[in-house]
């Protein structure tokens, strides 16, 4: 017997969890202006997840999944993405949507369900929020093919999480993108829970990047806590791609500060040690040494920045409370084109129930 | 100014939390997003944020209170210009706009669970009301009750039309007529509500057939134990005839043959009727049984018997005649198919060969559910018991 094929991940990381580098960093790096940028991209998701979660508890807002943990992963993706590449979320990445200029006012109103959330003033050809889980690596490679077939120096970029990568569609969209050659970026936020699945009970695989391998494509770990080695990865992947190199499953690994979403409870199926060691390598506290090491970041200066985040997110409090709701039209306008009679009828109907008794707002 | 921060829904669609701590007391100052207290929900132990920055003027409720959704929390003296916007939760309605699904209130939606007679089905009565979530929360804010709306939508369920046409119904056209002068303490509880409720199921539900008949024991060698000949006999008839040892769901319409044979037995206590359950009944002996039967009833009298000892049964055998009463038409609870009740032992003139002879006779009631057995499987099924009771031993 011989060897017919083999394969390698590797593993990277620019910053150690006490923010020392680690190699040579990549050119952006040097830019202190830039860390700066992406360090208050993270600050800001944060600020925001917070309050969010405060509104969900005061019935101020729907069901809302944190994204606290995971910054450096959501900003490091979008600081790598051009404006003009097209991105498919889940529910978790505010760090990336922010980046590329939603509002968050118009994520408040999404979790607030009102459908004017999903119509992002900027952005206009991203995809807009979709929960199943992992569908969007099939959106996304769709959007891939048309830029393929158009000839457009275009990317698509799909997340998913460690517990979608277990499902049918990952599988499908990867054998797509890797038969068809498609640029397109798969970045698995491997934050080791898929709600009370811990990843060790999710796969017997070593690694989810290699789960593009059956399908032709290259697979590469990285630091998901480390924002400098998701944006050196991820602009790798997506300059590959624009060049017909095709398509990379890129795995960031995170951790999950957070329940998973405000109506769960981690604490009856997490234990508490697991969180406190995460704690120590959280993606905030790396770039922070870092920064002040070059003296561009202090105390002080993170302060300010934090109150015109909470001043800014308020803003958006507000600007979301004070928005008239929307006609129950709303859920029914943007699915087709020409609506098939069914829907006409409950559209109808939903019509007559918010006319009775129904309080306004 | 004065607002009441009302308990929102801390999950997505639930009805109440109970209070775990309070981190603040009447009287004090708290900033906005300052936790207040923990509340545990069905789902999670959560902290709550305060919604506005002022003075706590009232806390509603006591560590280790339920608070329903939705009801006052914490009255707050606010600064006089800040409440406008951000005010969503102080108006009760306004809450609403995040409630998720069907807020229903404990006595709607919770279930006691040391009910008889309920089957598998412990959610089987508010399944019965089927409705869209946007249809139980119009007829939550008419005061409808839509278990009194008719249901003319699609599978049987309640419309919007349906909910308004009962809204303009009327009050003067309710079902029963009102009893006046009712207390609290004249409400049903425990095992003689859950009959009612079981009872009501029963009649809605199922389209009875009962067949009489008796069994001939004069020529049984001893008295004999009847309660567990009936049990033997019972077994007999499901080996005959498996159709009247299943449950039966109506939404398919669906049916199971169960494998095992798990018996209910009516039991007449002072608080009511009370059916615990004879597990695995087939592969039992007769003394086995006696003793499970003998044990049962002891705790079923005494109160001891748990909730589960009472759920998951495929057959029920009612045996009233040790008190009066020769047949009855006793009522199958749903998902079960049929019921069998036995009689007063009677002394009857019967045909002999030439002369009239005077035999120990069991008379028998067999209700079934003929939306789901047949009557000839009916039939087969009491010939094998009425054969195996007749033997001598
Ligand atoms: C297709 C589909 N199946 C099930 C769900 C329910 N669900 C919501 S989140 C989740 C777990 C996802 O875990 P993971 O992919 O690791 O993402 P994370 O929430 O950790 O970011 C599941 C199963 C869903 N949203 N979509
Ligand atoms: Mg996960």
């Amino acid at each position: 017997m011989r060897t017919v094929a083999e394969f390698r991940i590797e593993y990277l990381r620019h910053l150690s969890p006490q923010g020392r580098p680690l190699e040579e960093l990549p050119a952006f790096a040097a830019d202190n202006d830039e860390l700066l940028k992406m360090f208050a991209a993270m600050l800001r998701a944060r600020t925001f997840d917070a309050k969010a979660v405060n509104l969900q508890r005061t019935g101020k807002l729907g069901t809302y999944a944190p994204c606290l943990g995971q910054e450096a992963a959501h900003v490091g993706v979008g600081a790598a993405m051009r404006p003009e590449d097209c991105l498919a979320i889940v529910y978790r990445e505010i760090g990336t949507l922010f980046w590329r200029g939603v509002s968050m006012t118009e994520v408040l109103l999404y979790w607030g369900g009102d459908e004017r959330g999903n119509n992002f003033a900027v952005p206009r050809h991203d995809f807009p929020w979709c929960v199943p889980i992992a569908t969007q690596t099939l959106h996304a490679a769709g959007a891939a093919m048309a830029f393929k077939i158009r000839k457009e120096p275009r990317c698509a970029v799909a997340y998913i999480g460690d517990g979608g990568t277990s499902e049918g569609t990952f599988y499908e969209a990867m054998n797509l993108a890797g038969a068809r050659q498609l640029p397109i970026v798969f970045v698995v936020v491997n934050n080791k829970w898929a709600i009370s699945v811990p990843i060790e009970e999710q796969t017997a695989a070593e690694t989810l990047a290699q789960k593009g391998i059956a399908a032709g494509i290259p697979g590469v770990q990285v630091d998901g806590n480390d924002v400098i080695a998701v944006r050196d990865c991820m602009s790798r992947a997506l300059e590959k791609a624009r060049n017909g190199g095709g398509p990379t499953v890129v795995e960031a690994i995170s951790y999950r500060l957070s329940d998973h979403t405000t109506a769960d409870d981690a604490s009856r199926y997490r234990n508490e040690a697991e969180v406190a060691e995460a704690w120590k390598v959280e993606p905030m506290i790396r770039l922070r040494k870092l920064l002040e090491s070059r003296g561009v970041l202090d105390e002080a200066r993170e302060q300010a920045m934090k109150a015109e985040f909470t001043r800014e997110v308020d803003a958006a409090v507000q600007e979301y409370l004070s928005t008239p709701r929307q006609s129950t039209d709303a859920m029914f306008d943007h699915l087709y084109a020409n609506p098939p009679p069914y829907l006409e009828a409950q559209k109808e109907l939903a019509r007559r129930y918010a006319g009775t008794g129904r309080p306004s707002h | 100014m004065s607002v009441t921060f009302n308990l929102p829904d801390l999950g997505e669609g639930l009805p109440e939390a109970e209070i775990v701590s309070w981190h603040v007391k009447e009287g004090q100052r708290v900033e906005v997003d300052q936790p207040l207290l923990s509340v545990e929900t069905a789902k999670a132990v959560v902290d709550v944020p305060s919604p506005y920055s002022g003075n706590i003027v009232r806390l509603h409720a006591k560590t280790g209170d339920t608070v329903q959704t939705g009801r006052p929390l914490v009255d707050f003296d606010l600064p006089s210009q800040v409440t406008k916007a951000t005010d969503t939760s102080a108006p009760a309605q306004a809450n609403q706009g995040m409630v998720v699904g069907h807020m229903a209130t404990r006595n709607e939606e919770l279930v006691d669970h040391a009910i008889v007679g309920r089957g598998r089905r412990a959610y089987r009565d508010r399944d019965r009301v089927r409705a869209a979530p946007a249809v139980r929360m119009l007829a939550k804010r008419l005061g409808v009750e839509l278990s009194t709306c008719s249901a003319t939508g699609r599978h049987g369920l309640v419309s919007v039309d349906d909910v308004l046409a009962r809204a303009n119904f009327g009050k003067s056209q309710q079902r029963s007529p009102a009893v006046p002068g009712l207390t609290d303490a004249d409400k049903l509880r425990g095992a003689r509500k859950a009959m009612a409720q079981s009872m009501s199921l029963s009649r809605d539900e199922i389209a009875m057939c009962t067949i009489f008949d008796d069994a001939d024991i004069d020529r049984w060698q001893d008295r004999g134990d009847i309660s567990i000949r009936l049990v033997r006999a019972i077994v007999a008839g499901i080996k005959a005839e498996p159709a009247l040892n299943a449950w039966f769901d109506p939404t398919g319409p669906s049916r199971k043959l169960m494998e095992q044979m798990h018996l209910a037995i009516a039991v007449d206590t002072n608080d009511g009727l009370i059916v615990p359950v004879l597990r695995d009944v087939t592969s039992q002996s007769a003394a086995q049984l006696r003793a499970q039967l003998d044990d049962i009833k002891q705790r079923t009298r005494a109160r001891t018997i748990a909730p589960e000892e009472m759920r998951d049964y495929t057959f029920t055998l009612s045996n009233f005649g040790t008190v009066a009463g020769r047949y009855a038409t006793p009522l199958v609870v749903p998902p079960t198919v049929a019921i069998l009740g036995a009689g007063k032992l009677q002394r009857d003139v019967v045909a002999g060969a030439k002369t009239p002879e005077i035999h120990v006779r069991l008379p028998l009631s067999l209700t079934f559910d003929h939306r789901c057995v047949t009557g000839g499987e009916a039939l087969r099924f009491l010939a094998a018991v009425i054969n195996d009771l007749q033997l001598p031993n």
